[in-house]
């Protein structure tokens, strides 16, 4: 138990401390003291109070909200699937959200000029909602899957899933496109940059349902770790704990989706750096563990993209994977946990 | 304690009942090996006894209870499975597996009281499991995974203990000393232990009362003499090969006559 | 069925979200037409003192089709010594801008070439990198004392550096939707935004009056008139020297690297500026505001309808040469000896060209070069953006 709050309490005040200095380095470069004014509204101008507040502000909440919800689904997913590099990205869940907006706009494209100025605003429930659905077919399906193949396939089998959904939604949006309705870019890459400060309720609220699912499903799925058999003898009524698990997912999921697009690989390794830090596979502790891993890391790669570069036209995903693809690489081939995997 | 009353086990279907009509009273410090060839059911029928799976007809009764409407919650403190599925698990550690024994004794959040880790390092220890103790649990041999389980299920301080051909890995040495820990706790704890084994020399041994499947549905108990005394071990067991020997109380090749 | 009634109920979520751009509050009510020479893109009413700019066209993707609706904008350019009137009625939703503004944030190349033809210069408080063609530009951008906001082409610009530069006024190039809603927040930000559709402008000299609208902002009319009038004289003397010619064909078909495809110019302002040099535009179309000036087309389709073009202008700055001389031999324009290639007047210090930068808004030095292209007997050994085509490999990064 101390492990874990002595863990969480680092991991708060890396991220604390590297949400500092992206509020104040950027494109325009402040002073500590500037952010720190701007932040409790005492005294600063008001260029860097908007600076601060109107843009940095909101972009590095979001990046917290959802590194922190794609951690803690990383977590769930890798119990509900027993599989050590399943969470929501790789498993095709993120592309399948895509491709359930997608359908929404061009859906909504046929249905002519007034419902796409509805649809305008890239943020919005609508958009929540298109992608919680997607989500949600994507994860049941790969839910029934999951119990037929084994987990090496199911990931395989994932990957496929969210390159489908990519060409869908990328053929879908031409068509969307013909008919006068497209409301948004090619959307390969995920951004927290496009985050406004009203959209930041919707973001939260989602996630934070989502967190209280996690929680009340921690100690059961920790049982599933053994075997359907081995949880059902334990007292666990192992269909309602799928459903929970995947319902908490879909709702932890579907607004970063909605409102930054397809992050990856976060969920992916906050688990394991949750792990290593624990020292134990039961879910609880891993939960707050992963949350603020995540956040960490989705924070990092955005504080690399908006460095004062030259040339910035640096991609989050791409940032993303340079620093994750190894560090997945490096778990597979060298973690001991991974021994029976190998 | 345990009673099955004409319980008849199997899957819906073509199939049937693989084993019918079964009457079966248990006491409090039993312990009971449950035998039979591949395919005779003994599997199916401890798993229903378990509650993981209903029964095709009859009841499975626990103090009186009825085992298949009993609450998951309420089973789950009464009865600890040991089985023979084996599932990968990243991460998975010893302690964790065999904390997960206290789980139907723990809050919503699971979280362990000082009790409740003395109980499972007490269990670790009885199943002699000590030496493994910060190991993950995918890196273990067959043989002590099986024992790190056992472990597991007597950290469940359950009333009913079920295992399900747990002595497939082990050595003779580590058959011997897991049939009688278990034969220990059973009678110490005054626990009802069902274990099936392909190990029909020390079954005949240590149980206190055998199960017999014939592989035809039917089954048969009482103790290991009355049975052999009966003729239904080599009824159930032999083969042009290889035959029961009553007198001898063993298994024996079966000679072929020369010339 | 169930598939259906989810996305039926989606639909209608869809309803439920924010709501889109602002409304226009209906008509401009009442005042007096400024008159635009051939701008389609933007319309000037003046009552009381301010003007109204309305500004509506619809976004063209590269090469390809209008999408989603029009964007609509509008503009209330108020003095700042007279009061602004109530943004009501008609003016409901409009963007405020007190003129003459002193500070302007940029993101395209012609944007900064107007204020530089205005001799604005010092006006420029971001612009969208380093890669201005003006020397005196770029490098204050490089000292610092102008921010970069990204070019309106790559991507949405840069919040807090376009927030920093505080200027009066953001001229952003509307190149993809998905920045429709960036011009929201920017607004909302308290900066002032005009979408600028130049391109888009289906007349060549529609872009003038760009430069008209940004001489209106800056206080600098009279600069703006002279500017428009000098190269509308030039223009119209061009087009005389060019009727007065024998009437030729022109092939404007460039080769994209990658894919059997050739960018072919056929309608709107380009084939415009063709066609006002007394040349017959092969594989011309009527003129379409919802498409891009060029299409896509195949090899094979040049060979079926435009071997027959006296001249070929065959590459633009940034396209790799194309070397298949057994297609090239069907082509009368490669056997006589007309095949042109578009340097455009590259600065080697930084990574632009003129072409796209003053050349936008000086159509007359692009009609020069077209004149002399397929008039051989009006050469004076002078190009400014066109060259014979060599062979030599361009300079700079090839098109994706």
């Amino acid at each position: 138990m101390a492990r874990v709050t002595i863990s969480s309490a680092l991991l708060l005040a890396a991220l604390l401390a590297l949400a500092l200095y992206t509020l104040t380095y950027g494109q325009i470069g402040l002073t500590v003291s500037e952010t720190l004014a701007a932040l409790t509204g005492s005294g600063s101008d008001e260029m860097t109070s908007q600076i601060v507040n109107e843009i940095r502000l909101p972009r590095v909440l979001a990046a917290i909200l959802a590194g922190g919800a794609l951690g803690i689904a990383g977590v769930l997913m890798q119990a509900l699937f027993r599989n050590p590099v399943a969470d929501a990205w790789s498993l095709g869940l993120l592309a399948g959200g895509q491709f359930g907006v997608a359908l929404t706009v061009t859906a909504a494209a046929f249905a002519g000029p007034d419902a796409i100025s509805f649809l305008t605003m890239f943020a919005g429930p609508s958009i929540t909602v298109a992608a919680a659905a997607g989500v949600a077919a994507t994860a049941a399906v790969m839910l029934a899957l999951g119990r037929r193949v084994g987990a090496i396939t199911l990931l395989v089998v994932g990957l496929m899933l969210g390159f489908t959904a990519q060409g869908l939604t990328s053929v879908l949006l031409h068509f969307a496109a013909r008919a006068g309705g497209r409301v948004y870019g090619g959307w390969s890459d995920a951004s927290f940059a496009g985050v406004e400060p009203a959209n930041l309720p919707w973001l939260a609220l989602p996630i934070l349902i989502g967190l209280g699912l996690a929680v009340v499903t921690a100690k059961p799925l920790t049982s599933l770790l053994l075997g359907e058999t081995y949880a059902k003898s334990l007292g666990v009524r192992v269909g309602v704990l799928r459903w929970l698990a995947l319902a908490a997912t879909v709702v932890l999921v579907a607004p970063v989706v909605a409102f930054c697009g397809p992050v990856s690989f976060i969920g992916l390794i906050a688990p394991h750096v949750a792990r290593a830090f624990t020292n134990s596979a039961r879910i609880m502790p891993l939960l707050p563990l992963a949350g603020l891993g995540g956040a960490l890391l989705a924070l990092a790669g955005d504080a690399i993209v908006h460095a004062p570069w030259e040339q910035h036209f640096l991609h989050l995903n791409a940032i993303l994977a340079i620093l994750g693809a190894p560090v997945v690489i490096l778990i597979l081939v060298f973690s001991p946990a991974m021994r029976g995997w190998r | 304690m345990l009673a099955l009353v004409d319980l008849s086990v199997g899957y819906a279907g073509a199939r049937g009942a693989v084993v019918a009509n079964v009457a079966l009273e248990a006491a409090p410090g039993d312990f009971i090996c449950i035998l039979g060839r591949n395919g005779a059911g003994k599997s199916t029928l401890m798993r229903t006894v378990a509650g993981l799976q209903p029964p095709l007809g009859g009841t499975a009764r626990l103090d009186g209870e009825d085992i298949a409407t009993m609450r998951p919650a309420t089973r789950a403190r009464r009865i600890a499975v040991v089985l023979i599925e084996r599932q990968f698990s990243p991460g998975l550690k010893v302690e964790d597996v065999v904390s997960l024994g206290r789980q139907p004794f723990t809050s919503w959040q699971g979280h362990l009281t000082p009790e409740d880790r003395a109980i499972a390092d007490d269990a670790l220890s009885q199943a002699g499991a000590d030496a493994f103790r910060g190991r993950f649990f995918d890196d273990l041999s067959d043989g002590e995974r099986q024992r790190v389980l056992i472990a597991r299920a007597i950290a469940q301080t359950a009333r009913v203990m079920i295992l399900d051909e747990i002595t497939a890995f082990l050595d003779l040495p580590g058959r011997v000393e897991v049939m009688s820990l278990l034969r220990r706790h059973a009678r110490a704890q005054g626990a009802c232990v069902l274990l099936s084994s392909h190990d029909l020399d020390l079954s005949l041994e240590l149980a206190d009362r055998i199960c017999l499947l014939d592989g035809a549905g039917g089954l048969a108990t009482g103790s290991a003499g009355d049975l052999i005394a009966a003729g239904r071990i080599g009824a159930a067991f032999d083969t042009k090969e290889v035959a029961f020997s009553p007198i001898r109380r063993r298994f024996e090749l079966v000679r072929e006559e020369a010339g | 069925m169930r598939a259906a009634v989810l996305l039926i109920l989606l639909l209608a979520l869809s309803a439920c979200g924010s709501g889109g751009p602002a409304p226009a509050g209906g008509e401009v009510a009442a005042g007096r037409p400024i008159p635009m020479a051939k701008a389609q893109t933007f319309s000037v009413v003046e009552r009381d003192g301010y003007r109204i700019v309305e500004i509506e066209a619809s976004v063209v993707s590269w090469g390809g089709t209008a999408g989603g609706p029009s964007q609509r904008a509008r503009l209330v350019l108020v003095p700042r010594a007279a009061t602004p009137p109530a943004l009501t009625g008609d003016l409901a939703g409009a963007t405020l801008i007190r003129t003459p503004v002193q500070r302007i944030a940029v993101n395209d190349q012609p944007h900064e070439a107007i204020v530089r033809a205005l001799g604005l210069t010092d006006h420029l408080v971001a612009v969208g990198g380093h890669s201005s063609y003006d020397d005196g530009i770029r490098a204050r951008v490089r000292a610092g004392q102008i921010q970069q906001v990204g070019y309106g082409w790559h991507q949405a610009p840069t919040l807090d550096a376009l927030v920093a530069s505080r200027p009066d006024v953001f001229l952003a190039r509307m190149a993809d939707l998905t920045h429709t809603q960036h011009m929201d927040r920017i607004r909302r930000l308290g900066i002032p935004v005009v979408p600028t559709f130049i391109d888009a402008e289906p007349h060549y000299m529609g872009r003038l009056d760009w430069v008209r609208l940004v001489g209106m902002l800056t206080g600098k009319e009279r600069e703006a008139e002279a500017f428009v009038a000098e190269v509308t004289r030039e223009v119209d003397r061009l087009k005389r020297l060019a009727a007065a010619q024998p009437r030729r064909s022109l092939l404007w078909a460039w080769y994209q690297s990658s894919g059997d495809r050739w960018s072919v110019t056929q309608r709107n302002g380009e084939a415009a500026l063709i066609r006002d040099a007394n040349a017959e535009l092969v594989l011309g179309q009527p003129d379409n505001p919802e498409l891009d000036v060029f299409s896509r087309l195949s090899t094979e389709q040049l060979l079926r309808d435009a071997t027959n073009a006296d001249c070929w202008m065959i590459r633009d700055p940034l396209s790799n040469p194309y070397t298949n001389r057994e297609v090239l031999q069907r082509f009368k324009a490669y056997r006589e000896g007309c095949v042109f290639w578009q340097p455009g007047r590259r600065n080697p210090a930084a990574d632009a060209w003129e072409l796209w930068e003053m050349g936008t808004i000086r159509p007359d030095w692009q009609l020069w070069d077209i004149i002399k292209m397929v008039h051989p007997q009006l050469r004076d050994g002078q190009w400014r953006y066109l060259a014979l085509e060599t062979g030599e490999a361009a300079s700079g990064a090839g098109h994706n």
